[in-house]
């Protein structure tokens, strides 16, 4: 009989020591919990993943009708990203009742016996960005980017093996076969934005409001990090998950690409951050380690394309910001955005 | 338990609050309706001859209203204005307010809501029970993406501390960024309601297909009409909202879908009794009363460009006082027609 809970992640080859780490940590706490990694591209050997035990799983064994077309004109993270519902569908048709999603680029570090309680007493699972305390210190711009980004971080996903979540699932899977792209201002934020409809679709969906449980850079704040005794804290409880959301080892001095200039000796995790990047050198993260997976990568040809369409839209207004829209397409800055029509609800 | 009903409009939309309490006091006679007038009065909204309780605006006691005035025309005030209200009545002894935009028709009793409030602190509809089916299944789900999950049109909340907290954020939130930008993720008040499941654990979504049917799910609702009764999925239709809906151009369902109300199959019974109640209602007669603050007190018209001007400035504004007197030198009309000059530029970078 297959195991009751089983957790998984995505990534690319290239990806491979973040997702050690992530192994590890959790096999640190959770010693005997099945882990399976579905590699996001060609088959190829991942001995350091392999020796940890994970359980390596290649995307053909997916069936995914279209795969080879969606690996083609996918970047690896619109890969990475597309391809979670339907990883998800597969664990639980495996015969495991609950499937927990974590993100690779995440670090456990206490138990994480709340999240998996919740998630097999639930269709489905998410945490918010945004939490009651945040209420307390509102953080403007952060709440903007977050009306561009979603509501819920797509880093952790738990689904039970129940219609309504299967019925979810394939709803999911069908948009981001056609739109798991980064166009926030079209909507469009990877798997990411479509999780928005989450309460509206799933009437047994639970949101896990632990600050501990999925911290990240957007909870940092007021997250009261703490290092006591050898163990990392968020104000009295024990911090047990955080994601290094936008981490680039290759500079790591900073806390996430998402907000460029915030020094990580500034964000009161320090000692959280060395110690990850001390881990993704262990794992075999140096320097040289391949950023791609070394395909044709004719998405960036589409990347252009859309570029290049961004930036039509604004020169339609003013001929003078097209130089400016093909800049920032895309991004979540944009500087002069046309007001559009949608409907008025 | 006090309950009261609640709805907003400026003078133009007069008749669409007067339908909307008509309607729900027919089925609530026991529950007060209470109506913001957004606008300044008038003549033809005579206090007492109304089927709801006038607020005026200044009742709210909103510190610096003018500000708010000024920042938003008509219908951007008259949305941006609801977390104001609904925490009006609360804090004016209220146990519970259910919030009801305009353009709503009350078609039965919604005691589910009334109830719910007993334990839950806030109640949202959001746009779909379920993925909307259908040729244009992608289009609706997207600009409900676009304009929020939850439905800015009919609201719950009851007087605990959660509710108030969120309240007091929503506010902050109107106040700056009511506005329609679906490009930088704005959608007037309505947008900032997704983040009120993350913010508020006693938050309850309603799933009662009855409540808050609108065009855009429509067809999932599946709207009979039985003796005079409407049901909407086997269920009794509570809440109809008929946003978009022009009574000049009855054959439609909304000004933002292209669907037809012959299409619609009984629901077209539904449209027709509204377009009726809205004519009782005094439609013909008050659509195009003026609106009283899109003009200096010398008259002259505020263009939107004046507006936009006037939020850029943020906080700076506060020195020009009043922005509508022009009669001061260092007025905000002063500041703001020498500057004209370069208009062009502004309508760009404001």
């Amino acid at each position: 009989m297959a195991e009751t809970l089983a957790a998984a992640t995505i990534a690319t080859a290239s990806y491979a020591p973040q997702a050690a780490v992530m192994a590890e940590s959790l096999q640190r706490f959770h010693p005997g919990l099945p882990l399976y990694f579905l590699l996001a591209g060609p088959p190829r050997p991942l001995p350091h993943l392999e020796r940890l035990g994970v359980r390596i799983v290649p995307l053909t064994e997916l069936r995914l009708p279209g795969a080879a077309r969606m690996l083609l004109r996918s970047s690896p993270k619109e890969l990475c990203a597309a391809l979670k519902p339907a990883w998800l569908k597969e664990l639980l048709r495996r015969g495991h009742h609950t499937a927990v999603f974590l993100d690779p680029d995440m670090l456990v570090l206490a138990s994480l016996e709340p999240l998996f309680e919740a998630a097999a007493g639930h269709s489905l699972t998410l945490t918010p960005h945004l939490l009651p305390e945040a209420a307390a210190a509102p953080d403007p711009a952060l709440e903007r980017a977050l009306l561009m980004a979603g509501m819920f971080n797509a880093g952790v996903i738990g689904a039970t093996c129940t219609e309504e979540t299967l019925r979810f699932l394939d709803w999911w899977e069908r948009r981001l076969r056609t739109h798991c792209l980064e166009d926030v201002q079209r909507a469009f934020h990877y798997d990411q934005r479509w999780l928005d409809l989450a309460p509206a679709f799933v009437a047994d969906l639970f949101l896990l409001r632990d600050p501990g449980i999925n911290a990240a850079y957007w909870r940092l704040p007021w997250l009261g990090l703490q290092l006591r005794e050898g163990a990392f804290y968020a104000g009295e409880q024990p911090l047990r998950l955080f994601h290094f959301s936008g981490y680039d080892p290759r500079r790591p001095e900073e806390v996430t690409r998402f907000r460029p200039g915030w020094r990580v000796e500034e964000s009161g995790a320090a000692e959280l951050f060395r110690l990850y990047h001390r881990l993704l050198l262990e794992a075999g993260w140096n320097e040289a380690y391949p950023a791609e997976s070394g395909g044709p990568e004719l998405w960036r040809v589409r990347h252009f394309l859309r570029r290049l369409r961004a930036a039509a839209r604004l020169a339609r207004r003013n001929p003078r910001l097209f130089l400016q829209g093909l800049k920032n397409a895309g991004s979540r800055r944009a500087s002069h955005p046309p007001v559009t029509r949608c409907g008025n609800f | 338990m006090r309950a009261a009903t609640a709805t907003i409009a400026s003078r133009s939309r007069i008749s669409l609050a007067r339908a909307t309490a008509v309607s729900c006091r027919q089925h609530h006679p026991e529950l007060p309706v209470f109506c913001l007038l957004a606008d300044e009065p008038h003549e033809s909204i005579r206090p007492g001859g109304e089927p709801f309780e006038i607020l005026e605006l200044g009742s709210l006691r909103i510190p610096a209203e003018h500000r708010l005035r000024f920042r938003y025309g008509e219908m951007e005030l008259s949305y941006a204005l609801t977390p104001f209200l609904i925490e009006h009545l609360l804090r004016a002894g209220f146990e519970t307010v259910i919030f009801l935009k305009q353009e709503t028709m009350v078609l039965d009793r919604f005691d589910g809501l009334l109830e719910q409030l007993n334990s839950a602190s806030i109640l949202l509809t959001p746009h779909f029970l379920e993925p909307p089916s259908g040729a244009d299944a992608f289009r609706r789900e997207w600009n409900v993406l676009r304009a929020g999950i939850f439905n800015g049109g009919v609201l719950g909340f009851s007087g605990c501390e959660e509710a108030f907290r969120v309240l007091a954020w929503w506010k902050q939130r109107t106040l700056q960024w009511c506005l329609l930008d679906v490009e930088q993720g704005l959608h007037y008040e309505q947008r900032w309601l997704d983040f009120l499941p993350s913010l508020a654990p006693g938050l309850r979504i309603v799933r009662d297909p009855g409540v808050n049917v609108g065009h855009w799910n429509l067809p999932e609702r599946r709207i009979r009409v039985q003796g005079g009764r409407v049901t909407a999925c086997g269920q009794p239709c509570r809440i109809f909202r008929f946003s978009g809906y022009d009574p000049a151009r009855p054959d439609r369902i909304s000004r933002y879908s292209r669907t037809m109300v012959a299409e619609t199959g009984d629901a077209a019974r539904v449209f027709a009794a509204y377009h009726q109640l809205l004519l009782e209602c005094g439609w013909q007669e008050t659509h195009r009363l003026p609106y009283a603050w899109d003009r200096f007190d010398n008259g002259v018209p505020i263009p939107a460009e004046a507006r936009r001007l006037y939020r850029a400035l943020g906080t700076e504004a506060e020195r020009f006082g009043d922005p509508f007197q022009t009669g001061p030198a260092d007025s905000f009309f002063h500041w703001w027609t020498r500057r004209r000059p370069r208009p062009e530029k502004e309508a760009i970078l404001g």
